[in-house]
């Protein structure tokens, strides 16, 4: 069974972006608009990945990693944060509150590919 | 990727339908900001909107607005932070940027060119240096690479300090390796030195989710091997934390590989791990070369151990949890939506609106107790409540036609040298999103209009005694099955008697045409009246109100104009709340019968002898309750004489509501019936009649012409002569 990545951004050209160059690398996408939404589809779907933006209404991308992260179930789902920050107090804000990577947006098809089988293979 | 481009450019069009929604918000918070309101989440929402639209900028390789935003955000970031203080000047400069935005966007939508944006971004820069020097080294770079992970490890590793790799290789005795001297004059050129990588996970890097046995595995894609592993930091068993790691280990890679595939392995690695990666000879004299693992298979299977421990939680399925099943039938109604294609949704209408006039036929064709027997009432209801839920899927907040008249208003400042302030309400009313798109002209010619024509210069308000600064109040609200939209300025209001003279001029009046105040204020959306020659000495736009009043008519809305001489002028656009349906009272003059829509009407009069009483040769009024009403005989008005000769007594007089003029009797032969019916255009077959608002067909499959009440009472005598020549071409 291919891997299934869960990805929470607000923008759904985003959303259908990740959508279709990953769907075409062979995962399977469930998506969430933003943090609240993100955590319900986590328990919902129960992703093998989470691909989460960081700027986002209601709930952001840290506080939704820091949720995701006290639900002992998903205590080892790898997270990924796909974001336009880069700035390093972001990252280490995003690595202390659980997150496993960051990648740069705007995201290479095959890199994202590369990155994501490095933590979920 | 598998995706076509049209795949591609689909979700482009979304990005760019999200980049109009941002832009809004973005203008919206700005605005709010430029009034005072700089509270956390106006400002939050601006940076949002941007960042959003930097984010889908880089996705679609949009270079130039992807650099522009790039920086727009740094300085928003700044300021969502506290570092910089959103003064008025740095909020009209945020403003200005707003503007490049706007026209980056445009450009990238291929509508327009690049704009020039190099003093805007100087403009943003000089925020940046001068208060907010922490957002310095971000505002270079448009895309930096990932920094982190480069200089973090390094500064970790020297912290840890480092272990010689023979170390390691002692300790994995087991394995067979042999540590080698390597003489570094007998090494081909660096970059082909192979590589060596010490990886020692931390304990963090095993919390987050990380396995450091995929990123050894994939090392291994790139050709490397374990050649050492160090445990000798493992402890007893008793000690044994499986959730901790304790074991370095080295691999090695070929030197052909590029160091940034190496580093990008580790992207995700916590980084007070250990993370050394060095070409072989560079910093180490001995390791052990390739040809002494080459009997050793490479496994990582055994030393991983620990790691795979702790992984192992994840692998296995937890009990689910009550509070799931809970968390999911709350989350549906929340926020789910889809996005589907306009055109759908207008087929949908179509279909309604097919059903709601079937239904009419059947109501027409079965007597009452018939309609019962089959449940017709049954139906009438569910058709009546699937209309207004496909009604409601076309609704828009008519916010987003708002949201581009600030901009447009700096930009007539400038042009003009006039100062005004915009106040709107009443965004969050919902339009159909085909009327929505069709006002945003008429809405900026209106706005045009007020700040060319109605805002005096500041000097000449001074001298009049009002403030320097003009308003224009721009509202939305709506009333029955109408929404009505205002533009209001405070300025010297229409000059009546160059517009009379003007209209005499070009043949529109005669000279000697008894007008009334409102009649020579909407003379000026006559065709063939143009505004700008005669009260403005702006030239060059060529915009006649006509054709603002054309394009509102041509929705089936309608244009009034109130002007109070030095105090302002008020443009109305009345709008249908929807396109397609509405529920009217059907009426018959003569051979023809008309709809009148039920919303505008208030009661039914059977005149008694007397009650109508005429005031001129031209006018009537009706006695209702004390007061009297005026009477407008609607066969005359349309040509239709069968109504002329009847008197009052033989005839109804339905009063009605209108925007302008209160109410107003109406004066028909009969009332047949009320029924849904659904609205066709006749601007698609004919010229727009004032008068009426379209066509439909009615239950027994004849036409019944749908009556503009508003258009109908504001008209005269005159106007209906207008009309019935529009009807004739």
């Amino acid at each position: 069974m291919s891997k299934l990545i869960l990805t929470v951004d607000d923008s759904a050209s985003m959303r259908m972006l990740l959508k279709t160059s990953l769907t075409a690398q062979g995962f399977r996408i469930e998506g969430a608009n933003d943090g609240v939404h993100g955590l319900e589809r986590m328990h919902e779907v129960k992703p093998d990945l989470l691909i989460t933006d960081i700027n986002m209404p209601k709930m952001d991308g840290f506080e939704l990693i820091e949720a995701v992260r006290g639900v002992p179930e998903f205590r080892g789902t790898p997270i990924l944060v796909l974001s336009t920050e880069f700035s390093d107090e972001k990252k280490a804000r995003a690595r202390e509150a659980g997150a496993t990577g960051w990648i740069t947006k705007p995201f290479d098809a095959t890199k994202l590919g590369a990155a994501i089988r490095r933590v979920c293979p | 990727m598998s995706a076509g481009d049209d795949g591609l450019d689909e979700i482009q069009a979304i990005f760019f339908e999200e980049c109009a929604e941002g832009l809004a918000i973005a203008e919206e918070g700005l605005s709010a900001m430029a009034n005072g309101d700089v509270s956390a989440d106006v400002i939050a929402g601006v940076f949002r909107a941007v960042h959003s639209i930097k984010g889908g900028s880089g996705a679609f390789g949009h270079a130039a607005l992807l650099a522009f935003s790039h920086r727009f955000e740094n300085v928003l970031d700044e300021v969502r932070a506290g570092r910089i203080a959103p003064t008025p000047a740095v909020t009209k400069v945020m403003l200005g940027a707003f503007d490049i935005l706007s026209d980056h966007v445009a450009a990238a939508q291929g509508n327009s060119d690049a704009p020039a944006d190099e003093a805007m971004l100087e403009a943003l820069d000089a925020i940046l240096k001068g208060e907010g020097a922490a957002a310095e080294g971000g505002a270079a770079d448009p895309a930096p690479a990932p920094a982190v992970e480069d200089s973090a490890p390094v500064a970790e590793a020297d912290e840890f300090g480092f272990v010689p790799v023979a170390a390691g290789v002692e300790d994995f005795d087991p394995f067979g390796f042999e540590p080698v001297a390597i003489d570094l004059e007998d090494l081909s050129p660096a970059e082909q030195q192979p590589w060596t990588v010490r990886f020692g996970p931390s304990r963090a890097a095993l919390a987050n989710g990380s396995e450091p046995l995929f990123i050894v595995r994939e090392l291994e894609t790139m050709g490397g091997r374990i050649v050492a592993v160090d445990s000798s930091a493992l402890p007893g068993l008793r000690d044994l934390d499986p959730e901790d790691s304790y074991l370095v280990w080295t691999i090695e890679l070929p030197g052909t590989v590029d160091e940034q595939d190496i580093r990008e392995c580790f992207d995700f690695v916590s980084p007070d791990s250990v993370i050394d990666i060095a070409r072989a000879a560079a910093e180490v004299a001995e390791v052990a070369v390739e040809a002494a693992v080459a009997d050793a298979p490479p496994s990582p299977a055994a030393p991983i151990a620990p790691a795979a421990v702790a992984a192992a939680p994840a692998a296995t399925p937890a009990p689910r949890p009550a509070a799931t099943g809970e968390a999911r039938a709350a989350a549906e109604p929340a926020s789910q939506t889809i996005r589907v294609d306009l055109s759908k949704l207008d087929q949908l209408l179509n279909l309604v609106g097919e059903l709601v006039i079937h239904g009419s036929i059947l109501s027409d064709r079965l007597s009452p107790a018939d309609q019962e027997r089959v449940e017709l009432p049954e139906l009438s209801r569910l058709t009546r409540q699937i209309q207004d839920n496909v009604m409601s899927l076309r609704a828009q907040p008519i916010r987003q036609a708002f949201s581009r008249v600030p901009r447009m208003l700096r930009d007539l400042m400038a042009e003009t040298g006039k100062k005004v302030v915009l106040e709107t309400s009443g965004e969050t009313t919902e339009v159909d999103k085909g009327v929505l798109e069709k006002i945003g002209d008429p809405l900026t010619h209106m706005i045009r209009n007020a700040v060319d024509h109605g805002i005096e210069s500041p000097e000449e308000r001074i001298a009049a005694g009002k403030p320097a600064e003009g308003t224009i109040h721009l509202s939305a609200e709506q009333k029955g099955a109408r929404i009505i939209v205002r533009v209001a300025d405070d300025g010297r209001g229409i000059n009546r008697e160059r517009v009379r003279a003007k209209a005499v001029e070009k043949g529109i009046i005669s000279a000697d045409a008894q007008l009334s105040d409102e009649e020579i204020d909407s003379l000026i959306c006559a065709p063939g009246f143009s505004t700008a020659e005669t009260i403005s000495n702006i030239s060059g736009r060529g915009v006649g109100m006509d054709v603002v009043r054309s394009n509102v008519e041509a929705l089936g809305g309608r244009v009034e104009i109130h002007s109070t001489p030095g105090e302002g002028t008020t443009f109305i656009m009345a709008l249908p709340l929807t396109l397609a349906i509405l529920d009217g009272m059907i009426v018959r003059l003569g051979q023809q019968r008309f709809v009148l829509p039920l919303t505008n009407v208030i009661e039914t009069v059977q005149p008694e002898p007397g009650q109508v009483k005429p005031t001129s040769p031209n006018s009537e009024v009706i006695e209702l309750r004390g007061s009297y009403l005026p009477v407008k005989r609607v066969g005359q008005i349309f040509g239709i004489g069968a109504n002329d000769r009847r008197s009052p007594e033989e005839s109804l007089v339905i009063i009605v509501e209108s925007e302008a003029a209160g109410h107003v009797g109406l004066m028909v032969d009969t009332i047949e019936n009320r029924r849904e019916v659904v609205i066709k255009s006749l601007e698609d077959n004919l010229h727009p009649i004032r008068g009426l608002g379209g066509a439909t067909i009615l239950g027994d499959g004849t036409i019944g012409l749908i009556l503009d009440i508003d258009a109908l009472v504001a008209s005269t005598n005159h106007q209906s002569k207008y009309a019935m020549k529009g009807m004739a071409a």
